[in-house]
């Protein structure tokens, strides 16, 4: 392992871009040393940094570029922690840029536990963006601000944790069109963990609010979830802080929906905004699962909403939550049921009189049918005085 | 009928009181001519009031006191407020802010204020202040615009009293009712149109009726934390919501059904510890939920259905209850369990078919074997007895 650091501005692939006219290896930890280094090929490094050092000399600054307008770039990041580490202090010094007009699609394989004050990839283009590892950094992971770009998307596989901090995300999500494709779980802790604008968000995984939120919703935005939206101290959606998403927002959750004790899990106040729960609905504490003027629930799904009472836990239910039907063999015949209205008793229940005395019948009642001894004796009567006996 | 007016600070009963030395009798319209009148006792009149008038002159201003500590008070109107006009009313007021009608009691009065129309003429203001601890029976009609009821000031540092109206009031889009007291109890025997009550205080407010929105919310807040409101009757929202709480600390109760409308909910709760508890059916219009609120409960018991759009049509969310289409116990075979609520174990014996009469159904294919008819047992014996006999 060796620390590499560019000597003038150029593409990566140029052996007089670095120090000691070599190109870095995979296992070393590459600085931009205030030069700004176009990543023209696939690489595999250690950390890409553009922080100062101080031996070997290094200056902070400086940014690794992607402007590929087309194709695929690799880039691979070995650090468990943080591959990418951002310094910078401003959106122009993101520790890498990425400037596409259409069609690039690049692939960073890291870890992000950004310590910059920024987060450490900023795109400023129309491009696919996969990113490959948790986020958990003090700022995060990714910024977009570009909104001229159209249909921009940002994959992400792994886990993302809000900041440690509030006021800042791990995801900045400002570009209009842009839609963001998160596998993982989300995390809001001591600052949120996605805030957004104008964008799509796709997760696949469970979303957690904490101290505050994991989404700071703003305008515009669409949301959805498939997994469980799940509020701490703060709402799982909302806007900073303890302040709901005023902007019109449309969440849909495939997935449960619970409160805490102290938050809903989703709050948007704008007579607009849309939630559609199509899962279960729990409510913690009287208070309940979402906040929102507007709501739908499945259409088809088998739902349940969890309700405090002055006695104990109630819950509403979609008709097909009503189960356990018993057989129609064990039904009164003619007896329709079930949901559906499509089920009909078959178990013939006969008159007390067809059946033997004593044996039970029905629900009280037992059968009546016997030979009674006055009977008996006024038949036999009647024979023998046929008989002549 | 004709004008009376005051002409000295006094009592109603006291003669000097009055132009002409006479009381007012029952077909006068009384003014109060800027002097103070006390109603010591018992009245009927067609309108009171403290405005101004050409011809007699009377001077705008003054107001009619009851100030009675004990006993019960009848005050009754017969004006009815067909349009503006100077002889059909029963309450009229001059000022804004000012007056008219002022109850001051200690203990134990009960006012019946008896008024038909009962509306004031134009100005928003403190019509009817209540200070002390007595219990006002209002009844009219309280349609005007702006209502009578609206006028209904109950006063900071009251206590302990109860104001109950019967009637409908429905308000006129800009001046609810100021229900002011801390530890006051409204109770409303009517449907609640449009604005009527703006809460001020933690008051226990009771309704027995509808609160049905207009343009404005009939049942809001404006101050105050830590009152309850109780709705035995249904809410329903028009471009306003039926209830519209911003006020910390609230308990808002509906013994009915909540229904939203197509540009709001029927309730709205938002404030930092209000707690909405809905005992009837919930009915979401247009996406627009039943009831918007950070804390909502349910009713223990009650059958209850909240009915929500779905991205294609209607869906019903029930209470175990309200679901009806398990059978009943009587109809299920005895000891099958049933039902995912597991309470339901069915009663029905079906004996077996050896004690059924040959030929009865029993059960769902089975039919009954018992053979020993009478019948056959006749026919039995019969030809035991002629083996006999032969």
């Amino acid at each position: 392992m060796a620390i590499r650091f560019a000597v003038a501005n150029g593409n990566w692939s140029n052996t007089a871009t670095w120090n000691g006219g070599t190109l870095p290896a995979s296992n070393d930890d590459v600085f931009t040393n205030n030069f700004n280094v176009t990543i023209d090929i696939d690489i595999t490094a250690i950390t890409l940094r553009n922080l100062s050092n101080a031996s070997p000399a290094i200056a902070a600054g400086g940014q690794f570029i992607l402007s590929g307008s087309s194709g695929t770039r690799v880039i691979t990041l070995t650090d468990v922690t943080s591959g990418v580490r951002s310094g910078g202090a401003a959106i122009t010094t993101t520790a890498i840029r990425i400037n596409s007009t259409s069609g690039a699609t690049v692939t960073i394989n890291s870890d992000f536990n950004n310590a910059g004050s920024q987060p450490a990839i900023f795109c400023n283009g129309n491009c696919i963006v996969n990113l490959v590892g948790s986020s958990t950094g003090v700022f995060g992971s990714f910024f977009s601000n570009n909104t001229n770009a159209n249909g921009g998307t940002l994959n992400i596989v792994g886990n993302i944790a809000g900041n440690v901090f509030a006021g800042g995300g791990s995801l900045i999500l400002g570009s209009t069109n842009y839609t963001t494709n998160i596998t993982g779980n989300v995390t809001g802790s001591g600052g949120w963990c996605i805030t957004t604008n104008s964008t799509t968000v796709n997760i696949t995984g469970n979303l957690f609010g904490g101290t505050e939120p994991a989404i700071n919703a703003g305008t515009s935005c669409v949301i959805n979830i498939t997994g469980n939206v799940t509020a701490g101290t703060a709402m799982a959606i909302g806007g900073g802080g303890a302040v709901a998403a005023t902007g019109v927002i449309t969440v849909t959750v495939n997935g449960t929906i619970t409160s805490s004790s102290t938050a809903v899990a989703i709050s948007a106040t704008n007579v607009l905004s849309l939630v559609t729960a199509n899962g279960n609905l729990v409510n913690v504490n009287s208070v309940n699962a979402f906040y929102c003027p507007r709501m739908r629930i499945s259409p088809t799904t088998s739902q349940s909403w969890t309700f405090q009472t002055s006695g104990s836990n109630r819950q509403l239910l979609t008709t097909n939550a009503f189960t356990d039907f018993p057989s129609v063999n064990d039904v009164r015949f003619g007896v329709t049921y079930s949901n559906l209205g499509s089920l009909t008793g078959l178990a013939r229940i006969p008159n007390p009189d067809s059946v033997a005395f004593g044996v039970p019948v029905g629900p009280t009642a037992t059968g009546t049918a016997m030979i009674t001894r006055t009977q008996f004796l006024t038949d036999m009567g009647a024979i023998a005085s046929a008989y002549n006996i | 009928m004709a004008i009376r007016f005051a002409v000295a600070n006094g009592n109603w009963s006291n003669t000097a009181t009055w132009n002409g030395g006479t009381l007012p009798a029952s077909n006068d319209d009384v003014f109060s001519n800027n002097f103070t009148v006390t109603i010591n006792q018992d009245i009927t009149a067609i309108s009171l009031r403290n405005t101004s008038n050409v011809s007699p002159a009377i001077t705008q201003g003054g107001k009619f006191v009851v100030d009675g500590n004990t006993g019960t008070r009848n005050v009754t109107l017969t004006g009815t407020r067909q349009s503006v006009s100077f002889t059909d009313s029963g309450l009229w007021q001059a000022t804004s802010a000012a007056t008219l009608f002022e109850v001051t009691a200690t203990s134990g009065l009960t006012l019946n204020l008896i008024s038909p129309a009962g509306s004031p003429n134009t100005n928003i203001g403190f019509l009817v202040s209540i200070v002390g601890n007595c219990t006002i029976n209002y009844s009219g009609i309280m349609n005007q615009n702006p209502g009578f009821f609206s006028q209904f000031n109950v006063a900071v540092g009251a206590s302990n009293g109860t104001l109950t109206i019967v009637g409908n009031p429905i308000g006129n889009g800009s001046s609810p009712a100021r229900i002011f007291a801390p530890g006051y109890t409204v109770n409303i025997i009517g449907n609640l149109t449009n604005d009527i009550l703006e809460i001020r205080a933690a008051a226990t407010v009771n309704v027995t009726g509808n609160a049905t929105a207009g343009s404005a919310v009939p049942i809001t807040w404006n101050g105050g934390s830590g009152g309850v409101v109780t709705v035995t009757g249904n809410v329903t929202a028009a471009s306003a919501a039926g209830i519209n709480n911003n006020t910390t600390n609230q308990t808002i109760i509906v013994n009915g059904n909540v229904t939203a409308s197509s540009a709001t909910n029927g309730i709205i709760g938002n404030a930092i510890g209000t707690l909405v508890t809905v005992n009837g059916n919930l009915i979401n219009v247009s996406d627009y939920a039943a009831v918007l609120a950070l804390r909502l409960r349910i009713s223990p018991s009650t059958s209850q259905i909240w009915t929500s759009q779905t991205v294609s049509g209607n869906r019903q969310l029930l209470t175990t209850n309200a679901f009806t289409n398990y059978p009943i116990v009587n109809d299920v075979r005895f000891g099958v369990t049933y039902s995912n609520l597991g309470s339901l174990t069915g009663s029905a014996r079906i004996p077996d078919p050896a004690s059924v009469t040959f030929g009865v159904p029993t059960g769902p294919t089975a039919t009954g074997t018992a053979v020993l008819t009478r019948a056959q047992l006749l026919a039995d014996f019969g030809a035991l007895i002629a083996a006999y006999n032969g």
